[in-house]
């Protein structure tokens, strides 16, 4: 697919996403080397510079993890080339490890870690601010205010690790990755780097007796972040602008063009402090700024990271200007600022108006659409295998694991076929955990290819040598489904489109030891309950493979092969109206009353043929459209 | 332009929403009016809701509408669209809805269908807003999103982006062009 602001010939202004802008300002750089774990809103940055990676001579993947990402991006710094890794908020609490070496060690080439935070948590299942994570590597952090800014950040970013040998995070929110304005493009550069690798950049040597090498290295880490912030001021990222008043705004990142969108709502005028660097923070900017205030609100996304800062900085300068935000409860904390929001807060701060806060009940009734799984996905086979199997078995009381992958809608109504859903692939170690604990009922373990490479095998290795008594079930269908059917090591297929050989669960698991193991396809529903059934009475761990491709994959693959639309259809002659087809929960099945003869939506039918499967009454059939 | 023009785009499944926004955008900048769009997805999944908010002519940057702003709501779906306008849109708004009904698994599973489609409608009327329904069912495959927009472009005349740039953006998408006309004709 053709992404304008990513063509060679680009000029002008172009209509963009944030993550493309971002994805842009790398390709200006001339990246080299691109690694990343989907998550939203970074994914598109990646698939942008993928989409021109044969043309560009880059080298763009998909890893296995993001701290595999980081580590990939940090070996070809390392070699002198401009590198780029991607992740969301939640990826980059996975990377602090390897961050936080390679902050240490330090690169030659110009190295990026561009993080994007989903504050409000649209479609993740928690906050978290990667500003905090980044700032204890002692890294220099960005946060673009505009997509603009965010191309010319990032394109800056990759000459300014090589002037400070250390990676430089750039961190943006979906209010701005999310959105497509206007961006202006420049022309890439391309400097021919030599192949040189430099293993220890730093030549830190951690261990040699008598030396304090890592702590010489956490000062210079901080000195060298001063430096930053010189290199950083000549940009012109940040700035004050003066306004009447003794209530000054800091507004940081994308909360400056909000701010200011709103003040002119609301006929508030004050001095404004636009903070855009958030590590290092311009401590003479603040000072300066400070200086003749009494009070300043602080509007940033995510945590009170700037606001707690800010006040630490007005305390060592003994400056008497009092800090408002998040903590003093002047904004709510967590969650997203809106203009309406920010709106509110300066009324308050402003004209002594009360805070008239968001009607956040009425914004959830907005997404009262239940989340559920594509119609005929492999998922649904295996929830509705483990309810009933475990109906059977053991009055249906077990407990079930999952990661964040689509195995999490197990856990929604109505079907609320598992127990938990957590970080990706940490269902298996947590059932082991339940498991170890002694619990009385069944124990299960459910983990996407995307968790399991992720995170499930090293799980699923401790598994194998601690004995821990679990089914672990891996859901095998060649994609990260819920973050937009990127590959991963099962697909066959990689970032860039190439054919490439799947990875062996089967294999895989055999190698870690486990004895038992069965591969079903979760689409045949008593097949997977005799194999659920099997599992239990095998030795532990066992693991089934339910090997499935994502529905949506499948139905694409279908339709460039020219097949034909094919849907289930109900014979109203031949139904008994029993219901039984309802106990899939397929969003395709749908019943007027619990007396009627369902219908089902050829729109939304795959014609995976479950329902057929259970039809009491052999009333269903499978039917071209 | 003068007033800048808010659009919030509604609907179930993702792509038909962002696209629809997109082509919208693009038609915008075709002739030289300021625009942003945000989309707003919550799951990847066939029928996960989605919003687009669109602000046409508006200086700086705010992408999200701000509740009860909203000059129109383009609902793809009746439920999704209704609540979305009963949050969202202005006293005196534009709220174009697809009338056939997409059931939430809630809904699929309770065997009955959420009747605030039809009493926010209602309670729109009542609000002096102007409500448009147009049935896109007809249209098979990809293009109900720009069936919708003829009609919405039909109902909304004030909207400022013209017919024509819509057509233009799509030049070379026969279906979706087809689709256009097809709503624009209906909505007459
Ligand atoms: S065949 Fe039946 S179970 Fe499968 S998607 Fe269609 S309606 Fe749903
Ligand atoms: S399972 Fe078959 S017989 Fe029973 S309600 Fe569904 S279609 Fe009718």
């Amino acid at each position: 697919m053709q992404i304008p602001i990513m063509q060679a010939n680009a000029a002008g202004s172009v209509l963009a996403y944030g993550y493309e802008a971002v994805a842009r300002g790398a390709l200006e750089a001339d990246v080299k080397v691109v690694s990343g774990f989907p998550g939203t809103p970074s994914t598109g940055a990646l698939e942008a510079l993928a989409s021109v990676a044969g043309e560009r001579g880059i080298h763009v993947e998909w890893a296995t993890n993001e701290r595999v990402a980081l580590e990939t991006a940090w070996g070809a710094a390392m070699d002198g080339q401009r590198a780029m890794c991607t992740m969301n908020h939640l990826g980059m609490n996975v990377v602090m490890d390897a961050l936080k070496y390679c902050a240490n060690y330090g690169v030659t080439g110009g190295m990026v870690v561009f993080v994007g935070d989903d504050v409000g948590a649209n479609t993740s299942a928690i906050e978290s601010d990667s500003r905090v994570l980044a700032c204890s590597a002692d890294v220099p952090v960005l946060t673009p205010c505009s997509a603009e800014e965010a191309r010319r950040m990032t394109r800056r970013a990759f000459s300014l690790s090589e002037e400070l040998g250390c990676p430089v995070v750039v961190r943006s929110v979906c209010q701005l990755m999310m959105a497509r304005t206007l961006v202006d493009v420049e022309v890439p550069e391309t400097v021919s780097r030599p192949s040189d690798f430099a293993p220890n950049p730093r030549r830190v040597v951690m261990f040699e007796p008598g030396t304090m090498a890592a702590v010489t290295i956490h000062r210079f880490l901080h000195e060298n972040l001063s430096r930053a912030g010189g290199l950083l001021e000549e940009q012109g990222y940040d700035a004050a602008f003066p306004g009447p008043g003794s209530t000054g705004i800091i507004a940081c990142g994308v909360s400056y063009p909000l701010v200011k969108a709103a003040m002119v709502r609301c006929g508030v005028e004050a001095p404004v402090l636009k903070l855009s660097v958030m590590n290092p923070l311009n401590e003479r900017l603040i000072t300066g700024f400070a200086a003749s205030l009494d009070r300043i609100l602080v509007f940033e996304e995510g945590e009170a990271y700037a606001e707690e800062k800010i006040q630490a900085i007005l305390g060592r300068s003994r400056l008497p200007a009092s800090v408002l935000g998040r903590l003093s409860g002047e904004l709510p904390f967590g969650g997203e600022l809106f203009v309406g929001e920010i709106e509110s807060a300066l009324r308050a701060v402003y004209k002594g108006e009360r805070w008239k806060a968001a009607d956040a009940a009425a914004q959830d009734r907005l997404f009262e659409r239940d989340l559920t799984l594509c119609g005929g996905c492999g998922h649904m086979g295996l929830f509705y295998a483990l309810r009933k199997a475990m109906e059977e078995v053991n009055g249906g009381r077990y407990l079930a694991f999952s990661d964040a992958g689509c195995a999490f809608m197990g856990i929604l109504a109505p079907a609320k076929s598992i127990t938990s859903a957590t970080n990706m692939g940490g269902g298996i170690s947590f059932a082991c955990g339940a498991a170890d604990a002694g619990s009385e009922v069944p124990v299960f373990a459910l983990c996407g290819d995307g968790g399991f490479l992720h995170g499930g095998v090293s799980a699923l290795a401790g598994a194998v040598f601690n004995r821990s008594n679990i089914v672990a079930v891996l859901l095998d269908n060649a994609a990260l489904g819920n973050t937009g059917l990127q590959p991963t090591g099962c697909t066959g297929r990689n970032a860039v489109g190439q054919e490439v050989p799947r990875v062996d669960l089967e294999g895989l698991c055999r190698s870690l030891g486990i004895v038992h193991q069965q591969t079903v396809d979760p689409l045949r529903l008593e097949d997977t309950m005799a194999a659920i059934k099997t599992a239990l009475k095998a030795p532990k761990p066992a693991v089934i493979i339910a090997r499935q491709p994502c529905v949506l994959n499948r139905l694409k693959a279908e339709k460039q092969a020219g097949h034909p639309v094919r849907t289930a259809a109900v014979d109203p002659a031949a139904c008994r109206r029993c219901g039984k087809c309802g106990e899939l929960y397929c969003t395709a099945i749908v019943r007027e009353g619990k007396e009627a003869v369902p219908s089902i939506r050829a729109d939304l039918c795959s014609a995976c043929g479950m329902c057929v499967e259970l039809c009491s009454g052999g009333a269903i059939g499978i039917k071209e459209v | 332009m003068g007033k800048p023009f808010y659009l919030r785009i509604c609907g179930v499944g993702g792509q038909g929403s962002v696209h629809l926004a997109g082509t919208l955008a693009a038609a915008a900048v075709r002739e030289g009016i300021s625009v942003s769009v945000i989309d707003r997805p919550r799951s990847a999944m066939r029928l996960g809701p989605i919003t687009c908010d669109l602000c046409l002519g508006q200086e700086g940057f705010a992408p999200f509408i701000v509740p009860g702003e909203a000059d129109a709501v383009l609902g793809q779906e009746p439920l999704d669209g209704v609540l979305n306008a009963a949050y969202y849109l202005k006293k005196g708004g534009t709220l174009v809805l697809q009338s056939e009904a997409t059931p939430s698994i809630g809904e699929a599973v309770a065997c009955g269908m959420d009747e605030r489609r039809t009493a926010w409608k209602e309670k729109m009327l009542r609000w002096g807003c102007q409500v448009v329904e147009a049935d896109a069912s007809a249209i098979t495959g990809t293009g109900r999103n720009y069936y919708m927009l003829g009609v919405f472009l039909r109902a909304c005349p004030w909207f400022p982006i013209s017919a024509a740039a819509v057509e233009e953006e799509l030049a070379g998408q026969a279906k979706n062009l087809q689709c256009l006309r097809e709503g624009m004709r209906a909505a007459v």
